[in-house]
């Protein structure tokens, strides 16, 4: 899986439109961004990734960015 | 075996979260439930339970003059004191000499009190035994909490085994572990925790949903993270335990958390679309009454058939797992 898969995976799970997120994408304002969101993003690392992403490392996300920075992409 | 299943009438659907803020089509999506039936304020998970039983006995010709044990399991209970098996005894007019206890146990509680069940019958304890499973979840949370409300609905199930089930019922494996409980928990649902002016205080989560420490609080993430780790070994180690492998499986049922969580797990473990039961589209997650509840739809549309190998997982709070294989014999007045 490339960065650019991942995020558009990220644009998918939060009902945003394919292409309009990047790495600097803030996640705080999105109202999508929510537990269901949490779980969405658990589900893809461990089905696309097969790697274990704790609740507390998603919440301290600030951006589209910080997720991949956990993928290790 | 013969199960039977009541569902409170009040039916709520995804439209009651529009004005919460969540889409109607987005809860499906992620959940996989369309409704959930929600119990009146004045009916408990005994009445519940009561029209359960009435419906096993009116509809699958039970003679409950059979029963010598009740097996209830709730989390939603009357009564902490006196224990609710003896209510139920007494509103469904059994006989005295009959043995009756509580089981206090969520998700996991039909898979105990089938493994109790077969103890009892096993060991000759009990000859026909009753298995009541009956929640009301929906009690403990916030008006406010879309989360949970949008998971969870009301609903029982009554069971019942006697000898000729003891041999259809398999081994069974179980897990626990007590470092999760705070993730699904009622925090003054007991003495530790008193309710009192200040537990009632309400506040708001980052996700917006609204409750206080005298509701129903679950963190989804937590728990969806646990049932990752655990379900697939839970798998493999009633797989081994029989000695046999997941394409021997003729059906699974697991408990109905969640749909999404479901189908992420049936994925993974790598199970065949067509012989993984999700029905929870009508009734969201009961507790403990999830897998009867399916197990008794594959009963009544035939879907199972005699000597079929099903596969029972349940898993959630405590934390608690548990799993068994049950080989489905057609009781002999229903063939």
């Amino acid at each position: 899986m490339t960065k650019q898969d991942l995020i558009t995976e990220i644009e998918d799970i939060l009902q945003a439109d394919e292409g309009s997120f990047n790495e600097t994408t803030l996640l705080a304002g999105l109202e999508d961004w929510d537990s269901l969101a949490f779980i969405s993003i658990i589900a893809l690392f461990d089905k696309k990734l097969n790697k274990k992403v704790q609740l507390d490392e998603l919440k301290q996300c600030q951006s589209v960015g910080d997720i991949i920075a956990l993928s290790g992409i | 075996m013969k199960i039977a299943y009541y569902l409170p009438s009040t039916v709520e659907d995804n439209q009651a979260f529009e004005a919460l803020g969540w889409p109607s089509k987005k809860i499906f999506s992620k959940t996989g439930i369309r409704q959930r039936h929600i119990s009146a304020q004045d009916e408990t998970a005994l009445d519940l339970a009561v029209m359960a039983c009435q419906k096993l006995f009116d509809k699958l010709l039970v003679d409950k003059e059979s029963i010598d044990y009740i097996l209830y399991c709730t989390q939603s209970p009357d009564f902490i004191i006196p224990g609710n098996a003896g209510l139920l005894q007494f509103r469904l007019n059994l006989s005295n000499s009959i043995g009756a206890v509580d089981i206090n146990q969520g998700c996991t509680g039909y898979l105990y009190a089938l493994s109790l069940a077969k103890g009892l019958l096993a060991t000759q304890q009990a000859h026909t035994v009753l298995i009541v499973t009956t929640d009301t979840y929906t009690k403990y949370i916030h008006p406010l909490d879309r989360a949970n409300r949008s998971i969870f609905g009301d609903g029982a199930s009554a069971t019942l085994l006697d000898q000729n089930d003891v041999e259809s019922i398999g081994g069974f494996i179980f897990g626990t572990d007590g470092s999760g409980a705070q993730n699904i928990c009622v925090k003054t649902s007991g003495l530790k925790h008193p309710k009192n002016p200040q537990t009632s205080i309400e506040h708001q989560d980052d996700s917006g949903n609204v409750r206080s420490d005298d509701n129903l609080y679950m963190n989804g993430s937590e728990v969806f993270s646990f049932t990752l780790e655990h379900v697939p070994h839970a798998v493999s180690a009633i797989l081994e335990k029989h000695t046999l492998a997941l394409d021997d499986i003729d059906h699974f049922v697991f408990h109905q958390a969640n749909g999404f969580m479901l189908t992420h797990l049936r994925d993974k473990i790598g199970i065949p679309e067509e012989k993984f039961s999700i029905c929870m589209e009508n009734t969201g997650n009961t507790v403990s009454s999830t897998i009867p509840i399916v197990l008794s739809e594959l009963i009544r549309t035939k879907t199972v058939k005699e000597n079929d190998r099903v596969m029972l997982v349940s898993f959630g709070v405590g934390y608690s797992w548990a799993a068994t294989i049950l080989t489905y014999k057609t009781a002999e007045d229903q063939k």
